[in-house]
């Protein structure tokens, strides 16, 4: 600077002044400067791990409510496919019902033909007694076949002492079984204590129990999901 | 009222100067509207834009389209001057006309203007239309902007022989260095700009009194490391702008010698930056460089007046020897290896640290070997770092005789051979001892 050699005037005053204040604030506009920038920097490092921070949160959101739909769906399916499953069951359960009333709407046709019925009875009394296995049994029928029992019992008794045993059967008359049993006899020995139920009823049962299988592969195909055919 | 900072701020006298003597200089708009230019439209609106004095809070953003379209027709030169100087007050004082501006740059039609006056001889205009771009950049953000340009026509600005141009250049880079993107597009896209950069900061220290190209010393070392410490907030960046461009040391001299506080302000908040985000990359070359002597000085030499930047030495001190203090003389050696400026330093000359070390110079599969390889190899390496590279090759064949298989395989040897007949002294010196080192135990074997 240069040596003053006389007091400044009021202009030169007021330029020296200007001068020094545009200085102070060139310097404080830059440290301003300085300071606003890394102001920013921080603000875009802040903005960025905040939204970082959401956006993890939101998708974590989103995840679990997609879960939660898939679960209800799932839930959904099992119980719509239990349900059909069950409707399935009914009906299949319903048209077995038919068969079995229908068979024995036929069974009680049976009586009707009266040389097959006395054969039938015949086979059904030596069947009881093989199975009895003992030398007095008692033979119940119908009140309808009581006319018909005797000569059956007899022939049956001869069939059965050919194998070298000794029987005899008496037809009970005084209690007769209903006429629910639709025929066929009820034999029984050791004082009616032990029976073999021989009726057209009780067959009937056990064929239909028996025969489900069958009924089943005819009325509704085999399973899909059948794997062993032995 | 607090005046807010501007969004590009430039501020040199023969700059200013310009810029009022264009606010009154008469254009002949007349003459234009004769001419078929400019419409009679515009002509009005011109006027009254002249006329208008806007009250606080009212914007002149309608304007803004007028300005640029009579921008992008005409090319007499003090026509686009006079537009330039309103457009840039706009951009300042205005944040509607601003926003308006930065849409317009986005569709393409402000920016090719402006590009245009850049690419025109005078400097005035050119340097007016990036200040311009700089501010709306900053201000109002532009998606798709074209910085590589920009920072070409600023690279050729900087080259310039003119001192004032150089400045205002590097001004605003400054500004627009304040967006992150453009600090990648100029580190990735321009090297050759941000060396110019760099080359003036150089200057400022190399050239003495009144070097080319600076206009005052403190001023243009504040503005070029300003714009160095913008660049590296990107962590990229951070990492190799000292491997690419060797600045620490020249900041440390710049630091060393500052009369003005602010110019080691900036500094230091550079330096911390580097240190935050590149540590491990930086560490090394800060250390070698004597970054925490000089902050020590700092730190108790000059009472610092400002209690940011007692702050920032207190902390980077910190730091630094938190890193240094574990180190042995062995680390001490592998941080001037890798930051690769060898110097003579006691460790180099003395025998038994050879003999202590040797073993582990094979550590990390030849890590320090290959480094020296490097060193020797690198082109960028001064002949102390080449000489002391070829002694310390020389005391490791000494010691360890199965190394010289390595050497030759890393290619070593090949370059210690050529090193021979280089132009140094000293190195060939050095290279002379390593070679007979080398062949000395190849006969002993």
């Amino acid at each position: 600077m240069s040596v003053v050699s006389r007091p400044l005037n009021d202009e030169e005053v007021y330029s020296e002044m200007n001068k020094m204040v545009a200085f102070i604030r060139q310097e404080a506009l830059e440290k301003a400067r300085e300071i606003k920038v890394k102001a920013d920097e921080e603000f875009n490092i802040e903005k960025a791990k905040l939204v970082r921070q959401e956006s993890i949160n939101v998708e974590e959101q989103f995840q679990r409510k997609v879960k939660q739909a898939e679960v209800k769906q799932r839930i959904l399916t099992s119980t719509l496919i239990n349900k059909s499953r069950l409707q399935v069951l009914q009906a299949r359960q319903e048209m077995l019902e038919t068969v079995f009333s229908d068979a024995r709407e036929a069974l009680a046709k049976v009586p009707e033909d009266k040389e097959k019925y006395q054969k039938m009875l015949v086979e059904l009394c030596v069947q009881a007694f093989v199975q009895l296995n003992d030398r007095r049994v008692n033979v119940r029928v119908r009140k309808a076949d009581l006319d018909v029992i005797k000569t059956a019992v007899e022939e049956a008794v001869a069939i059965y002492k050919k194998d070298g045993k000794d029987i005899t059967a008496t037809v009970v008359e005084d209690s007769p079984l209903p006429d629910s049993v639709l025929g066929g006899v009820r034999v029984s020995a050791l004082g009616d204590r032990i029976s073999v139920d021989n009726t057209l009823v009780a067959r009937l049962e056990l064929s239909s129990d028996r025969m489900l299988p069958q009924l089943r592969n005819t009325l509704f195909g085999q399973s899909p999901n059948r794997k062993f055919y032995n | 009222m607090v005046p807010d900072v501007p969004a590009a701020m430039v501020s040199n006298q023969f700059f200013d100067e310009f810029t009022d003597k264009v606010r009154v200089k008469p254009i002949p708009w007349e003459g234009f509207s004769r001419a078929g230019l400019v419409s009679s439209d515009e002509l009005r609106q011109l006027k009254e834009f002249q006329q208008r004095q806007p009250k606080e809070g009212e914007s002149l953003a309608e304007y803004v389209e007028l300005l640029v379209g009579l921008s992008e027709r005409l090319s007499s030169l003090d026509a686009l001057q006079y537009l330039l100087v309103m457009l840039d007050d706009l951009v300042d004082g205005d944040a509607a006309a601003c926003e308006q501006l930065a849409r317009d740059t986005a569709s393409g039609h402000f920016g090719r203007a402006m590009f245009r006056c850049m690419e025109r001889k005078d400097d005035y205009l050119g340097l007016k239309a990036a200040k311009i771009l700089a501010g709306v950049v900053v201000r109002c953000g532009v998606a798709g902007f074209e910085y590589a340009r920009l920072f070409a026509a600023l690279e050729r600005y900087l080259r310039s022989e003119l001192t004032s141009v150089v400045d205002v250049a590097v001004q605003v880079m400054q500004s627009v260095l304040r967006v992150g993107r453009a600090r990648s597009v100029l580190y990735g896209e321009c090297p050759g700009c941000v060396a110019q950069l760099v080359d003036v900061l150089r200057r400022t220290v190399v050239g003495g009194r009144a070097p080319r190209g600076v206009v005052a010393v403190p001023q243009t070392q504040y503005e070029v490391v300003f714009c160095l410490w913008l660049l590296t907030f990107e962590a990229p960046i951070a990492e190799s702008l000292n491997r690419t461009y060797d600045v620490i040391p020249l900041m440390v001299e710049i630091a060393r010698a500052a009369v003005k506080e602010k110019v080691i302000r900036i500094i230091v908040a550079t330096w911390c930056n580097m240190l935050r985000l590149a540590g491990d990359a930086n560490v090394p070359n800060m250390l070698v460089a004597h970054v925490p002597a000089c902050l020590q000085t700092l730190a108790t030499g000059r009472s610092l007046k400002d209690q940011d930047l007692r702050d920032d030495v207190a902390s980077l001190a910190e730091a630094l020897a938190g890193h240094s203090g574990a180190m042995s003389t062995w680390d001490e050696y592998l941080t001037e290896l890798a930051s690769g400026k060898l110097h003579w330093s006691p460790a180099h000359r003395s025998e038994p640290f050879w003999k202590l070390h040797v073993g582990r110079m094979d550590e990390d599969n030849h890590r320090a070997v290959r480094q020296l390889a490097e060193v020797l190899a690198a082109p960028t390496s001064d002949e102390t770092a080449l000489a002391v590279a070829c002694h310390d090759l020389a005391q490791y064949v000494k010691f360890n005789p199965d190394g010289k298989r390595f050497v030759a395989r890393v290619g070593a040897k090949a370059r210690v051979m050529a090193l021979m007949t280089s132009e140094f002294p000293e190195v060939r010196y050095e290279a002379l001892m390593c070679v007979q080192q080398i062949m000395l135990n190849a006969w002993r074997n």
